[in-house]
């Protein structure tokens, strides 16, 4: 257990360290997620391709279909870009698609410094939620949660408290936002694990209390069922 | 840095003040203060001002050494270059308390106003002396006839107002005198208001831990445009059993910072504050007279407002209005039991009227008073009503007979006592008043605002609009409902 303890704050150290020594408040998406891993958050399994015989390698390991991304400090709304490319079903596919990616990119951007490109398995069937982490002028480290994906922008449906959040903060921000039937399975959506929610975001409220490092979490989407919850994107600001 | 309680209490409750560096033609501290009930001074060199504040009855000094006796509060008016100066004169002098009326500190931006709030800080940071302002306008306080502008009148009216004692505390001097005046015409009596500007000692959480420990406070108003210590700020209202009502001003974007993240994005400053505020068991509004109108509602509130209500208006239209304006605010307006329709079928006139909740009445009413005490009645005894009554009132009850118009008002007193709810009143002035054809515009407005007193006086939250009143009551309904610190 201490053994444990000792490995993660390693990693931590080490992401935030290298990002700080680089200059660098932005957190890339692999970075973010393996802090947030380390921290239990469950983040899908995402691995760094630095060319295409990396990226088959690691599509090889895992099962289709899947998620490519960009990943560059330089590039923050990866899908503005074409940036993300969903549903990826073999290794032909793969290495077209990482070819033609980074030459749209850099048709698009020839200054952005690209790092590669990140591999997940593609998650479906759930409902897409948000929760992050902001830094208040005045009240310090709160936690928002939401309804999440792309809606986020348009419907506005989410509930902040303070960090540190306690039990019944974190039932009490699901129950205020105003699709909360949804949440329930309202309309044909998936019903969600409440428990599991709650204990997603009493986990991000604990990252973030043992890190004062932290400027800005996204988690979003995350994608939650009756069964499981995993945050398919991540993006973490430290803070200046 | 902690602020020593007894000292201020003594700072806001001063028995000698004396006003130093105030210049004619105006005097504004010292005219202010001519109803003020203790000893006053003036201290001044310039031998140009001697005179006119001589000619006030004021005593005047040439320096703090010669005032006589202990100094309570010294509110300082001089030019900011020598406000440090003063500030080590008068903890030389042993001064309780300094209120700096003198602005053009950090609130200029500028490089000297920096500079001296600096050194403003550097005299007064290790001592005990609690120090408001600089760059506000003080301390008013109703008993002793403290005041800091003329408006914040003392008229026969005003010292008799019944109901909880309202405490201002403003980031802004104006705001500070037009709630205060304000309030004060809606019938609540307003018993201390503080404008506290920079706040360089004494700030926001200062002077709230001290109104939620003062007797004569009931409950605490703020205008604000943020605070120092949010925690602290929290945690103090949520310790507070006193309604505390804050109108934040700057709740625009622009205030927000431009940032790529989705969760910072969401996070303008006015949803996390409205949020918070209201799970610590604040009410957060948004205008000065969303403020006094939540302060209506606790001034008046022996019964607390809840959700089911009764909705009483004279017109169709206005049953439709009334109940549209509810509704929209999240009011549930039940239908009444079985028993009460059969009650109200007897006699109620179905002919141009309705009493299914809400109740078009005015045909009823007008037939026979003593139909307006069964509808009464009934709703009163009618489990499905809860929360209150709404009534629309026409002003031609009152031109017509202010006689009938008292014996309504005493029906619906001994409704809500005998029934345990409240009773709110709108009397909305463009269409209480239109069927008074032979007026003109001006005598419509005097005899709106004449109705409103009438009742107001008897103790009667009193709106302009069902909107208004919809807003203020839903903001009561949920106050400390779901409070979560």
């Amino acid at each position: 257990m201490i053994k444990t303890i000792i490995i993660e704050r390693t990693t931590l150290n080490k992401i935030i360290r290298t990002a700080i020594k680089e200059n660098r408040f932005l957190l890339n998406e692999v970075e973010s997620k393996s802090l947030m891993k380390s921290f239990n958050i469950p983040v899908v399994k995402t691995e760094l391709a630095q060319n295409v015989t990396e990226a088959k390698r690691i599509a090889k390991k895992m099962s289709f279909p899947l998620v490519m991304k960009i990943v560059s400090n330089d590039i923050s709304h990866k899908s503005d870009v074409g940036g993300v490319i969903l549903g990826i079903n073999n290794l032909k596919e793969v290495e077209s698609n990482y070819n033609s990616m980074l030459a749209k990119i850099k048709k698009i951007n020839s200054e952005a410094n690209i790092s590669g490109i990140s591999l997940q398995p593609m998650i479906e069937g759930g409902v897409e939620l948000v929760a992050g982490v902001t830094r208040d002028k005045q009240f310090g480290p709160v936690l928002m949660f939401g309804l999440g994906g792309v809606f986020i922008e348009f419907m506005k449906d989410v509930s902040f408290k303070l960090i540190p959040l306690r039990k019944k903060d974190a039932k009490k921000m699901i129950g205020e936002i105003k699709s909360k039937e949804i949440l329930n399975g309202a309309r044909g959506f998936p019903k969600v694990n409440i428990l599991n929610l709650e204990k997603i975001l009493l986990d991000l409220s604990k990252f973030v209390e043992a890190n004062p490092e932290i400027e800005e979490v996204d988690l979003n989407p995350i994608i939650a069922n009756e069964k499981t919850i995993i945050a398919v994107d991540a993006r973490i600001v430290l803070r200046k | 840095m902690t602020v020593n309680f007894n000292r201020l209490h003594t700072m806001l409750n001063p028995k000698t003040v004396v006003v130093i560096g105030e210049k004619g033609p105006n005097y504004q501290f010292l005219q202010a203060q001519n109803k003020y009930s203790g000893k006053l001074y003036s201290v001044q060199i310039d031998e140009k001002e001697i005179p006119g504040i001589e000619s006030l009855g004021i005593k005047n000094y040439r320096s703090l050494e010669e005032v006589p006796g202990h100094i309570d509060l010294l509110i300082v008016a001089v030019p900011r270059q020598i406000a440090p100066l003063i500030a080590s004169q008068a903890i030389q002098r042993k001064v309780n308390g300094i209120h700096f009326f003198t602005a053009g500190f950090e609130e200029t931006g500028e490089e000297i106003g920096n500079k001296l709030q600096d050194d403003l800080m550097k005299i007064l940071k290790d001592n005990d002396t609690p120090v408001i302002g600089p760059n506000c306008m003080g301390i008013y306080n109703k008993k002793l006839s403290l005041r800091f502008h003329q408006a914040q009148n003392f008229s026969s009216e005003h010292n008799t107002l019944k109901g909880l004692n309202l405490s201002l505390l403003s980031q802004s001097g104006t705001h500070g005198v037009n709630v205060t005046v304000g309030a004060q015409r809606k019938g609540i009596n307003v018993a201390r208001s503080i404008s506290f500007g920079n706040a360089l000692l004494v700030n926001e959480c200062d002077l709230l831990e001290y109104l939620i420990n003062d007797k004569s406070t009931d409950m605490i108003a703020f205008y604000l445009e943020g605070v120092k210590d949010g925690r602290r700020f929290l945690k103090l209202i949520n310790s507070s059993k006193k309604p505390i009502i804050i109108w934040k001003g700057g709740r625009s974007k622009a205030g927000a910072r431009a940032v790529a993240s989705h969760t910072a994005s969401m996070a303008s400053n006015a949803v996390i504050w409205d949020q918070l505020i209201k799970d610590a068991g604040g009410i957060s509004v948004n205008s000065l007279d969303e403020l006094i109108n939540v302060a209506i509602l606790f001034n008046n509130q022996k019964y607390r407002v809840s959700n089911n209500l009764a909705l009483i208006t004279m017109t169709g239209g206005q049953s439709v209005a009334i109940t549209d304006a509810f509704e929209d605010h999240g009011f549930i307006i039940p239908q009444l039991s079985n028993r009460s329709y059969k009650q109200l079928e007897k006699f109620y006139n179905v002919i141009g009227g309705s009493y299914r909740n809400p109740f078009d009445a005015g045909a009823t009413i007008n037939k026979e008073m003593d139909n307006f005490k069964r509808i009464l009645d009934i709703i009163g005894k009618d489990n499905n009503i809860k929360g209150g009554l709404v009534i629309d009132i026409n002003t031609r009850i009152y031109t017509d007979n202010v006689n009938e118009f008292k014996s309504f008002l005493k029906l619906l007193n001994s409704f809500r006592n005998k029934h345990k709810m409240p009773v709110i009143l709108v009397i909305h002035t463009l269409t209480s008043t239109l069927t008074m054809t032979d007026r003109d515009d001006n005598s419509r407005e005097n005899v709106s605002a004449e109705t409103s007193q009438f009742a107001t006086d008897q103790a009667f939250p009193v709106f302009n609009s069902f909107n208004d009143a919809a807003r203020a009551m839903s903001l009561v309904a949920s106050h400390k409902l779901d409070a979560n610190i």
